[in-house]
């Protein structure tokens, strides 16, 4: 191979879901005008959102969704004998997204709301993100993902670079778009602690950051959290902010940290 | 449209406009590290110094910058030791043979070649630092008789680690060089001297009045031996070290390699202690 | 070159019909915020002297800028990127002046950087002098920023109902020779024109207890000062403060492929030494990890660094950092309290 781009032969890529609702991968359908490229690029071995087959042989695993079965444990092992990449889709899969709200209840009171009196037919466990679980080695971040970021991963996997993902925090971003800052809009935000990526499309839309791509690689937490409490947030508030995304490793030992696959 | 009255230089090309070379010889030197020989397509030489550096970029995935290995006087290819730890070291090492990067430069500030004529020289070199290193041994060896006393003290982590072992036996075989190696930790074949390259110095007598140390190494390792050469009475001014430090643009404009207001890309990388042992940021004491 | 005077109305019936034939940039209010922003009527600009959310050096050098385009499909191809559209950048304020002539001096005089040299062939400088302080953050009197010798193509002062001219370069001439009510400058004028000058200085208190040419030195006595621990604790390395800054210019160089993998960009983007991976090497080991030594570092920077190499000011007062840190890290409070050390209190009250 002696040209100046070197690049993956055609993987096969199979993209799986657990707990989530669907929207990310439905994100990747909506590449219309990247898709003819990419499958160029890459073959789908699996993908039950798109097609009826099914296949075993891939390369490439993109899961979608929070871990919060065993037989979800079970089968990401399966998957990464298989793969050689595995890429988290999306924040259910990591940092844990919105399934990671149920680690704040009682895991039993959780199972008898959701399955009442069969709740010993359906074992459930605490929501965890991909990573808790297996080794993963690149993330695709976002509530839901953008196709933008999708192929820009993904083509960057395909020549061999490391998936292009910001360390910074979202306020680079939002600083750079002019947005009046939601502080300055009588709201809290955690921009200043979320890892950037999305284009701070939140307060761009006159909104604020949850943080849902998880934290920077080098968030400043004392000094957020005294800003947060400046603006009258509770301990209990800025708990539950973090927890909103975060649920996982705001709860797990060691505490919240930053981590992303590099 | 006319120009505004400050701006009176006509375009010129970009600063980041890069040539093309060709990779002409692989040669994997150890697990992690790879010698290249690169030739600029346009048949033009590099026109470096040594201690000198280039950005070298593979399309798509983008630049480094690396240390130009070889020795001017060698003519028109110019080699590069690099260790792959990276997105550019290693899609370098996935390119075949005649495959194209680009090249800028050459930048920096090299060794005080002119300085060090007339004078003993003593090459001080840890781990990676050998790779520039190499450059100024070469040279100085093809002018070995427009210098005094030369003495190469080389020392990596493991027996393992070493780099151009062959070459460095050449040198070794040399009536008119003295070259001492150490391993931080010995293996059981390595029959040489055991511990920092600062042990070295032991044995060494040093003539203060009229030796050129030049060093190149790990900020550990700068710091050490900097005391030692202190301690021999060799002037602050006359201590060369090479620095390493985030780069970019490698033309004085991105700021990554600022070292307090000093600028390595384009200031150094090569300094003498004397410029450094104020900037805070050389991280030196 | 006569200076000249035009009433008002004539003015913006003139920005009117230019920005009508090609891109007119000026100050826009919404909100709270003034940006740069392309107009189609002179009456889409803001009078408000609140320095813009980011400064007009995002039209010399993009926060995102493409340097070469490449293709390897046949062959090698590269092709270098200069950008040659016209702009002309209406209410540029005399602290932005300032910056923008520094980012002449590094990246034309001394760099001889194509693709902002390019840029700024291109654009045309209408500057307008602030006679009275923005607001609570800015220092551009004490940073000597106020007075803008050069740098423009046109500069105009409020005289109330009319605009005095100055004229900066050819290309102003030419410009105002365009603009036919303009009527030549007569002795009356420039007295007034002195007066609004004379005017300013009540208004424009010193704001710092150094001058600017003090601070290389107060800084490089204030490298082992407890105040950049406390910065450093309440800093949230949010790059907010080098983003808006006229003066800052770091960047990152990077590559991105096309969709064919067979072609792609190298582009510059803008990049902060507030930021951890900013001056990390290879070995995963950064040069400036502590947070307090990256608040240092940019303060050293504006204040002493830029000063020493390029001999004009690194600060040029506008207060942008000040108006959007979240933990209100302020150049004014910054380099008082290191003329009033030692410090005990904190920043943030
Ligand atoms: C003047 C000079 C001369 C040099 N000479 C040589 C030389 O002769 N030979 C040589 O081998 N090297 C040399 N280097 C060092 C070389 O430039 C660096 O190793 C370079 O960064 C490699 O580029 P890369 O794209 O492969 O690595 P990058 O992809 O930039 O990764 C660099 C390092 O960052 C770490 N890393 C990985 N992911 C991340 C992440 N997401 N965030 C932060 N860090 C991460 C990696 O562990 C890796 O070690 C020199 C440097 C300078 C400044
Ligand atoms: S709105 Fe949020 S992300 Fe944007 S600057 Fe303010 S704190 Fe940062
Ligand atoms: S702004 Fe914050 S919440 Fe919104 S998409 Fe980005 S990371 Fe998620
Ligand atoms: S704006 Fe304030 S908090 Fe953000 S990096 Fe600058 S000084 Fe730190
Ligand atoms: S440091 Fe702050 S006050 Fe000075 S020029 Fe930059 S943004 Fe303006
Ligand atoms: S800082 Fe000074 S020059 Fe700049 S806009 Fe404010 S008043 Fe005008
Ligand atoms: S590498 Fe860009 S300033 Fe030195």
């Amino acid at each position: 191979m002696n040209g100046p781009i070197s690049v993956l032969k055609r993987p096969r890529l199979a993209v799986f879901e657990l707990a989530s609702c669907a929207g990310c991968q439905l994100q990747i359908l909506n590449c219309e005008d990247e898709l003819i490229d990419l499958l160029r690029l890459v073959e789908f071995a699996y993908f039950k959102e798109a097609m009826s087959e099914t296949s075993d042989d891939y390369d490439v695993a993109l899961i979608e969704g929070a871990v919060t079965r065993p037989a979800d444990e079970e089968k990401l092992r399966v998957i990464r004998e298989r793969a050689s990449l595995v890429v988290t889709l999306g924040s259910c899969a990591f940092p844990v997204g919105i399934p990671g709200l149920k680690n704040t209840h009682d895991l039993a009171e959780v199972e008898k709301l959701v399955y009442g009196d069969h709740a010993e037919l359906f074992p459930s466990t605490q929501a965890k993100p991909v990573d808790a679980v297996i080794p993963v080695d690149a993330h695709i971040l976002g509530c839901p993902i953008h196709k933008d970021e999708f192929v820009r991963i993904v083509t960057a996997l395909l020549i061999g670079k490391r998936p292009p993902v910001p360390t910074y925090p979202v306020c680079v971003e939002c600083r750079l778009k002019e947005n009046v800052c939601a502080y300055d809009r009588g709201l809290v935000c955690l921009g200043p602690v979320t890892r950037a990526g999305c284009g701070a499309i939140c307060p761009s839309y006159g909104s604020r950051c949850f943080g849902c791509r998880g934290l920077a690689d080098d968030p400043n937490l004392p000094s957020a959290e005294a800003l947060l409490e400046e603006k009258g947030r509770s301990p209990e508030d800025i708990r539950a902010e973090y927890v909103l995304y975060n649920g996982y490793y705001t709860l797990a030992e060691g505490g919240l940290k930053a981590k992303v696959a590099k | 449209m006319s120009t505004p009255a400050t701006v009176h230089r006509r375009l010129k090309p970009s600063p980041f406009l890069p040539d093309l070379a060709e990779i002409v010889r692989k040669d994997r030197l150890t697990a992690a590290e790879t010698l290249y020989q690169l030739r600029l397509v346009d048949g033009t030489e590099l026109g470096h110094v040594p201690g000198q550096f280039v950005e070298v970029g593979v399309f798509g995935v983008g630049e480094a910058p690396f240390s130009i290995s070889s020795s001017p006087s060698r003519g028109e290819v110019f080699e590069l030791c690099i260790r792959r730890v990276g997105d550019v070291t290693g899609a370098l090492e996935r390119l075949g043979l005649g495959a194209r990067v680009t090249v800028r430069g050459p930048f920096g500030r090299g060794f005080p070649l002119d300085a060090m004529r007339g004078r003993n020289v003593l090459v001080i070199a840890g781990g990676l630092g050998i790779v520039p290193l190499r450059s100024l041994i070469i040279n100085l060896l093809d002018e070995r008789a427009d210098f005094g006393d030369f003495t190469i003290l080389y020392g990596c982590k493991n027996p393992t680690d070493m780099l151009f072992k062959d070459e460095i036996t050449r040198w070794a075989a040399r009536s008119d060089v003295d070259i001492r190696i150490t391993a931080d930790i010995a293996d059981p074949s390595w029959k040489g001297n055991v511990g920092p390259v600062t042990t070295l110095f032991r044995r060494l007598t040093i003539d203060p009045r009229n030796t050129v140390p030049v060093m190149v190494g790990p900020p550990v390792m700068f710091r050490h031996v900097v005391k030692q050469v202190l301690a021999c009475g060799i002037p602050e001014d006359r201590i060369v070290l090479s620095l390493e430090r985030r780069m970019k643009c490698g033309v004085g404009e991105c700021g990554h390699c600022q070292i307090n207001g000093v600028y390595v890309c384009q200031d150094g990388p090569v300094f003498t202690y004397a410029e450094l042992k104020r900037l805070e940021e050389a991280m030196l004491r | 070159m006569i200076d000249r005077v035009v009433t008002k109305a004539d003015l913006l019936d003139f920005l009117d019909r230019l920005a009508a034939e090609r891109k007119v940039v000026a100050p826009v209010a919404e909100g709270p915020l003034v940006r740069f922003k392309d107009i189609g009527r002179a009456a889409e600009i803001s009078d408000r002297y609140l320095p813009t959310a980011l400064p007009p050096s995002k039209y010399l050098l993009p926060p995102k800028e493409l340097l070469l385009r490449f293709r390897t499909d046949d062959g090698v191809a590269i092709e270098p990127l200069f950008d040659t559209g016209e702009i002309v950048a209406f209410g540029v304020r005399p602290c932005d002046l300032h910056a923008l002539a520094l980012l002449d001096a590094i990246f034309i005089d001394d760099k001889h950087d194509g693709h902002y040299l390019s840029r700024r062939e291109h654009i045309t400088l209408i500057g307008v002098e602030c006679l009275e302080p923005c607001d609570e953050h800015c220092f551009c009197a004490s940073m000597e920023t106020l007075d803008v010798p050069s740098g423009y193509d046109l500069l105009l002062t409020d005289l109330g109902d009319a605009y005095y001219v100055q004229i900066g370069s050819s290309l102003g001439k030419t410009l105002v020779e365009s603009l036919g009510a303009a009527r030549d400058a007569v002795y009356e004028d420039r007295t007034r024109l002195r007066k609004a000058h004379d005017s300013r200085h009540a208004a424009f208190t010193r704001r710092l207890d150094v001058t600017y040419d003090q601070l290389p030195a107060l800084l490089a006595e204030s490298s082992d000062s407890l105040l950049w621990d406390v910065l450093g604790e309440k800093c949230l390395s949010c790059g907010a403060c080098t983003n808006v800054c006229p003066t800052c210019y770091c960047f990152d160089v990077r590559d991105e492929v096309d969709l064919d993998l067979e072609g792609g960009r190298r582009y510059r983007a803008w990049d902060s030494c507030q930021l951890e991976e900013f001056a990390m090497v290879g070995t995963g080991e950064s040069f400036r990890q502590p947070r307090s030594m990256r608040v240092k570092h940019r303060f050293n920077r504006k204040g002493r660094y830029i000063l020493e190499r390029y001999g004009r000011q690194g600060c040029v007062g506008c207060g942008r950092c000040a108006r959007n840190c979240l933990v209100g890290i302020n150049p004014i409070e910054v380099f008082n309290q290191l003329k009033g050390q030692p410090v005990e209190r904190t920043v943030r009250t």
